[in-house]
């Protein structure tokens, strides 16, 4: 049977006119997208993004509520209340607010549009950590080991369990959460102990004694496969990132390819998420993310969107990613022949943010002065100019400074240049953050792992204190 | 693969009995700002919905401080929504716009509407007060809270 004819697959058609529903970087990139394929890009702001632009007759934005996210860029109502007015037939969801969002998903195709995107079946299985992990398994992606079900009274039963596993691992009350309910456990000998102790804290802190066990990883990296599906069954993997300089879970600088991957490794796996996109009725661009230690994968979840970090992919395969993802909507076949998964050279994205470079806090305001770098193999992918203002209301990302060069060590080179010539004066940013990251041996040797960078604060903190 | 008639979804407006619809049109209408909306057709039906009053507080200030950074002088009558400006009901028999220059209105007034496919809805005149300039012309595009008009008090 034709994979188009699965449930849940919408079939996407053509259109000629997208309203993005989104502010900042991806707007300008996705505006651009659309542009160079011939089609008529809508924007919408709210009042905080539309103050002091165009108006909407002379190509300036058009304003659908009030700054607050929850009145403009997430109400669903307004957005397609903008689309009917505006005649637009599309709708381009971006990253964030309401991209992964099954209902608004639905609400649009009900209204006659496209959505540029998954189909709200799929956001809605990966949605669901449970769902999503029996999807992988499914489809033979590895996931972190462990039964996904609450651990017996026996301990017996639990040792067994923890040993099929392999330690160390971690035992964690299912109610549980940030930080708080879980124990690791290195030795089978300390397990007993261990489960007992987590039981009564999980059922005095939580109320539910419920807990369960699965494979503890001390050090591992942030690798993710970046995947295109079109409406027709076809799906390929397009090339993966390494995303482990992080803080507090947000990532701060991107890589691609992930160094030291084995090739057929990146294979294997990358196979295997095609294979997941094919068996969920997936359709356009998605990530699965994975945590990758001592040479294995383990899947945490995918994104059923655009990624802010896709341009080091779009700058080492070879690809547009927004363009791929607007031609599977409308309905195009994707000719998988173009891609092979072979990263050409290697690209570093750095995300530049208003904030403190040393608290970390936001800092709006406005900008007074912006010198961006420019030369070979440097992108820069923003909305901001001087006289902008930083918004309080949205993300603190007002800038990523992409680079691509034919080897690591070169990229990594040209970063340094590229932030050293960029200037973005009258509000605080972290660009002295990426300079001292850029300059950190761990770093230029590659692959450190996702407790790096807070480590590397940590010890700052402690010098300067 | 044939194209998707998109036509059908957008013609007419349906049944005005509907709670779905209802609870559609009421859900815009707090996106919108406005407080209530009608909706006539052409058979004779007719759909009044009014929010409650202090519903929503938080967007009311929020309001009262934009209509001074947008317009200093005189006070500002905002669109309620995004959508298109008409000066009068499209199918009613006004030969003049309803709020044109120099003309009094009196708090409540319909100044305008906004019209998004089968549904219009009113610019009301928050006050009594002179229409000193528009700032839209009908058939032209607005989003939310572009000044619609400037009222100012009679000396």
């Amino acid at each position: 049977m034709d994979a188009s004819f699965e449930p849940g697959r919408k079939t996407g058609h053509p259109f000629l006119s997208v309203l993005i529903a989104n502010r900042g970087e991806i707007a300008v990139r996705i505006e651009r997208a659309c542009k160079e394929l011939g089609l008529r890009a809508i924007r919408v702001a709210s009042e905080a993004d539309r103050a002091g632009a165009a108006a909407p007759g002379e190509g300036g934005p058009l304003s659908i509520g009030p700054s607050a996210p929850t009145r403009s860029y997430l109400n669903h109502a307004a957005i397609l209340l903008a689309a009917r007015v505006t005649g637009a037939e599309a709708i381009h969801p971006g990253y964030g607010f309401l991209s992964e969002n099954a209902e608004f998903a639905e609400a649009v195709e009900r209204a006659g549009l496209v959505f540029v995107g998954p189909p709200a079946s799929a956001i809605r299985i990966m949605g669901d950590k449970i769902a999503a992990k029996r999807a992988m398994m499914a489809a033979g992606v590895p996931c972190v080991p462990g039964p996904g079900e609450p651990l017996p009274d026996n301990i017996d039963a639990v040792r067994a369990t923890a040993e099929a596993i392999g330690y160390p691992v971690i035992v964690k009350a299912a109610g549980g959460g940030g930080g708080r309910g879980m124990r690791v456990v290195r030795d089978g000998a300390d397990i007993a102990d261990a489960v007992v102790i987590t039981r009564e804290e999980a059922r005095r802190a939580f109320g539910k004694p419920e807990l369960y066990v699965e494979k503890f990883l001390e050090h591992p990296r942030h690798v993710e496969f970046q995947v295109l599906c079109d409406n027709h069954g076809n799906a390929v993997w397009v090339g993966h990132r390494d995303c482990s300089v992080q803080r507090r879970h947000q990532k701060v600088v991107e890589e691609a390819p992930a160094p030291g991957i084995a090739p057929e490794l990146a294979e294997r796996i990358g196979a295997r998420c095609a294979e997941a996109c094919r068996q969920i009725g997936y359709r356009g661009v998605g990530t699965f993310e994975f945590l990758y230690e001592h040479g294995e994968f383990y899947f945490i979840e995918m994104n059923t969107r655009l990624q802010v970090e896709h341009p080091v992919t779009e700058a080492t395969a070879g690809v547009d990613l927004v363009h791929e993802q607007l031609r599977s909507a409308q309905g195009d076949v994707l000719d998988t022949r173009r891609f092979r998964g072979e990263a050409q050279g290697h690209a570093f994205e750095c995300r530049i943010n208003a904030e403190d470079p040393t608290t970390f806090v936001a800092a709006p305001g406005r900008i007074s002065a912006v010198r961006f770098p420019s030369g070979p193999g440097i992108r820069v992918d923003t909305h901001i100019s001087a006289g902008y203002r930083v918004s309080p209301y949205y993300d603190s990302l007002i800038a990523k400074l992409i680079v691509h060069a034919p080897t690591r060590d070169e990229a990594i080179r040209r970063m340094q240049v590229a932030l050293s010539e960029t200037r973005i004066e009258g509000i605080s940013t972290n660009l002295p953050l990426h300079e001292r990251i850029l300059a950190d041996p761990d770093f230029m040797q590659g692959c450190v792992d996702i407790h790096h960078l807070e480590k590397r604060l940590r010890e700052e903190a402690g010098v300067k204190a | 693969m044939s194209r998707r008639d998109r036509s059908s979804g957008r013609s007419g407006i349906g049944d005005l009995s509907d709670p779905a619809l209802i609870s559609t049109l009421t859900t815009w209408l707090g996106a919108s700002g406005a407080s209530e909306l009608e909706i006539s057709t052409k058979d004779g039906h007719t759909l009044k919905i009014v929010l409650a009053p202090d519903a929503s507080p938080v967007e009311r200030r929020e309001e009262a401080q934009d209509v001074t950074s947008l317009v200093p002088e005189g006070r500002a009558v905002k669109a309620p929504l995004a959508g298109v400006f008409r000066d009068r009901h499209p199918a009613g028999s006004d030969a003049s716009p309803l709020a044109g220059e120099g003309r009094a209105l009196e708090a409540g007034d319909i100044a305008g509407f906004v019209e998004v496919g089968p549904i219009l809805v009113p610019v009301i005149a928050p006050e009594t007060a002179v229409v000193a300039g528009v700032h839209v012309r009908a058939g032209e595009l607005i989003g939310f809270g572009d000044p619609v008009l400037t009222m100012e008090h009679a000396q």
